[in-house]
């Protein structure tokens, strides 16, 4: 590949031993994150994708299991001594939460704390020049009266202008790469699409590359260069954001895609749903994870994990029935487009 | 914005079209909240969760509720069933004014209408076996234990559970299972109108559809009529006939599912239908998004006038003078706006325009 790859992420595994068994959460998650561009992982509860992002940053508990590796700019995350770890994260990579009120300390002023990252990876900044820096931050993020707004307090913020500061708080050291982990979730649809525009001017800004983490598919398409799509631990599909939504090739991907109820849908559409629930990680099923819940299935696929496989250019999948999947009804204008 | 006149009142505001009669009448009702502080708890202001509300909904359709959160659409669904109690205005159900009966004819009243909540790990006792959580309301209203139990294995076999799975508990089903017994408990008495508050929220997409579904085959079946309270538009706009759009305790515009998302009126509900993300890479980058600025205002003290005024792009100075009726704009559609915006017009062309025109009027 011409361009360097930001992240190289390697057969990352991560489990947990718990009082009800043995628990694997992430099962040989292999990625890269390419300088800049916006990498999504979209997937339902307990299929991985925020487990394998706090992985990367040495954020679990003790009793998680980690192997595997993630090459950041040249150094091995997995195993890093915390120390050092303490130098990359909030410096070189950033990560965005889902709920900005447990990021923040109570305690202290939006603008302490801001103030404090970049005085912490850069001592020789006064504590007068930080504020200064935490206040054009604040006003990059459209916080309005920033300078009033840096002395108060995160419960003085609404969710919204909240999301934004930790936005702010996330690009104050010009991160190479920032992890957004559901950061609309908690946010009304208006206050959503504040913060969404927010973090795309606050990457372009940076020219930071990020890794979107959610399950909505609709904020996806509208933001993510590649999207990856996750199920049980594992990757089901990944590639071009077109290429996944207008020629998904897995069924969990063609199924998700099918049970979403569309804003511009048919009139009096029946739903497609996906029969089933998805598997609880401490009861994998046997074979391929989604085989249980899958139209296609067939005897190979309760034996064997498939593997993700090349179906075309830059574009992957994990499922043993891929030649053999019936066509999908797509929008051909689009496609050819 | 000359051409932008405010819209003479067409016609006296129409009963809603429907499949049939209406069920349920609710008039001017206003359900407030008392913010109490001090020693003495005295009251020192008021929540306007409900401010004013007005509409009917007509048998075995699905009247859709959206709103952002502290819109005031939980609070009314409540108010409904008297859940909370409201503060003032109608309720009548079938014509019998819920808001006056005594509370044994209320409770009996229940068995009518029903009410399935969001959280279906909170609103199930984990103490409880299935076959007793909904067999529950049929005892409360006097029936047999042996009937109830007969009754609650066609009820889990109508909602897509297994019978035999009713001695199991709560917290052994998954949120989908669950919220399909909450369903289940719902139907038990069987209601003519459930108010579903935010009833496929908690749930994973694949599983929300197979809910969905569920409740659009248990309407046709049952001749149910349905209260759909959500925040998703898409959710809302694939299951209702008619939709409320409410913001502030009021309704901003009521219409029928295809007027209200081809033709919206409101600048609100033009700003929510285009902030909702559409699972469509090329449609959703070539979308022209309406970003409103700043936050709900606080409900305690709303702004005068209209409500939305603070956050609409196009408002004057009449709107923060002079509260927009909710009135009548054309067949099956309603407005509480003075300047409506018309079919094929987005707010995205007028906005600048309006921007000019406020920035020229502070020169």
């Amino acid at each position: 590949m011409a361009v360097e790859n930001l992240l190289t992420i390697d057969n990352l595994s991560v489990a947990f031993s718990t009082k009800r068994g043995y628990a694997s959460a992430v099962r040989g998650l292999s990625f890269d994150v390419r300088p800049g561009e916006s990498m999504a992982i979209v997937g339902e509860s307990g299929s991985g994708k925020s487990v394998s992002a706090l992985a990367l940053l040495g954020l679990l508990p003790r009793s998680a299991q980690v192997t595997g590796s993630a090459i950041f700019e040249g150094e091995e995350l997995i195993g890093m001594p915390a120390d050092q770890m303490r130098s990359i994260r909030g410096e070189r990579i950033s990560m965005i939460f889902q709920d900005p009120m447990t990021a923040f300390n109570p305690v202290f002023t939006i603008g302490d704390q801001i103030g404090e990252i970049i005085t912490t990876h850069d001592s020789s900044v006064s504590k007068k020049a930080a504020m200064g820096r935490a206040v054009d931050l604040l006003q990059t993020v459209g916080i309005p009266n920033a300078d009033r707004r840096v002395n108060q307090y995160p419960h003085e913020f609404s969710g919204g202008m909240r999301q934004r500061a930790m936005i702010a708080m996330a690009i104050a050291n010009r991160p190479t790469l920032l992890i957004a982990d559901e950061p609309t979730t908690a946010l009304d649809v208006t206050i959503q699409a504040q913060v969404m525009e927010t973090l795309a001017e606050a990457q372009a800004e940076t020219g930071a590359a990020m890794i979107l983490i959610t399950h909505d598919l609709g904020l996806v398409a509208g933001v993510a260069d590649r999207v990856q799509v996750m199920y049980g631990g594992r990757v089901f599909e990944r590639g071009v954001t077109r290429d996944v939504y207008y020629k998904p090739t897995n069924p969990y991907t063609r199924g998700l895609l099918q049970s979403i109820p569309r804003l511009d849908g048919e009139r009096d559409h029946r739903l497609a749903p996906i029969p089933g629930t998805p598997p609880s990680i401490l009861r994998m099923p046997a074979g391929c994870a989604f085989q249980p819940r899958c139209v296609f299935r067939t005897e190979v696929c309760a034996d064997e994990p498939a593997e993700l496989e090349l179906v075309d250019e830059d574009h992957w999948s994990r499922c043993h029935n891929t030649a053999s999947l019936p066509p999908l009804e797509v929008d051909a204008e689009r496609v050819s487009q | 914005m000359s051409e932008q006149v405010p819209v003479e009142e067409v016609a006296p505001a129409p009963l809603p079209s429907g499949n049939g009669a209406a069920i349920l009448e609710i008039k001017d009702l206003y359900t407030h909240f008392p913010i109490r502080a001090g020693f003495f708890r005295r009251q020192v202001g008021v929540v306007h969760a409900v401010d004013g509300v007005t509409l009917s909904v007509a048998a075995r359709e699905t009247l859709g509720i959206v709103g952002e959160s502290g819109c005031g659409k939980t609070t009314l669904g409540r108010s409904i069933l008297r859940l909370i109690e409201p503060t003032s205005g109608s309720v009548r159900f079938r014509g019998e004014e819920v808001t006056e009966v005594s509370a044994e004819r209320m409770r009996a009243l229940r068995s009518e209408m029903q009410i399935v909540f969001q959280d279906p790990y909170a609103s199930l006792n984990p103490r409880h076996p299935v076959n007793d959580i909904v067999a529950e309301p049929m005892l409360i209203h006097g029936q047999s234990r042996s009937a109830a139990i007969a009754r609650v294995g066609e009820l889990l076999d109508a909602v897509g559970l297994l019978p035999e799975h009713g001695n199991r508990y709560p917290h052994e089903f998954s949120g989908g299972q669950r919220q399909r017994i909450g369903i289940a408990r719902a139907l038990a008495l069987e209601p003519s109108l459930i108010v579903l508050d935010e009833p496929v929220s908690a749930l994973d997409v694949s599983v929300q559809a197979q809910v969905i579904n569920l409740l659009e085959d248990l309407q046709d079946d049952r001749e149910l009529t349905f209260l759909f309270i959500a925040h998703d538009l898409s959710v809302v706009r694939h299951i209702s006939d008619r939709i409320a759009v409410m913001y502030l305790g009021q309704i901003a515009e009521l219409a029928d599912r295809e007027t209200l998302y081809a033709r919206p009126a409101h600048p609100y509900t033009h700003s929510l239908l285009s902030a909702v993300p559409v699972a469509d890479p090329d449609l959703e980058r070539a979308r022209k998004r309406i970003v409103l600025q700043g936050d709900l205002p606080n409900p305690a003290s709303p702004p005068s006038g209209c409500s939305f005024r603070t956050r609409c792009p196009i408002a004057t100075d009449l709107c923060a003078t002079e509260e927009p009726p909710l009135r009548a704009l054309g067949p099956g559609q309603m407005v509480a706006c003075h300047y409506p915006i018309e079919p094929g017009q987005s707010l995205v062309d007028l906005v600048p325009k309006a921007a000019g025109a406020t920035a020229g009027a502070l020169d």
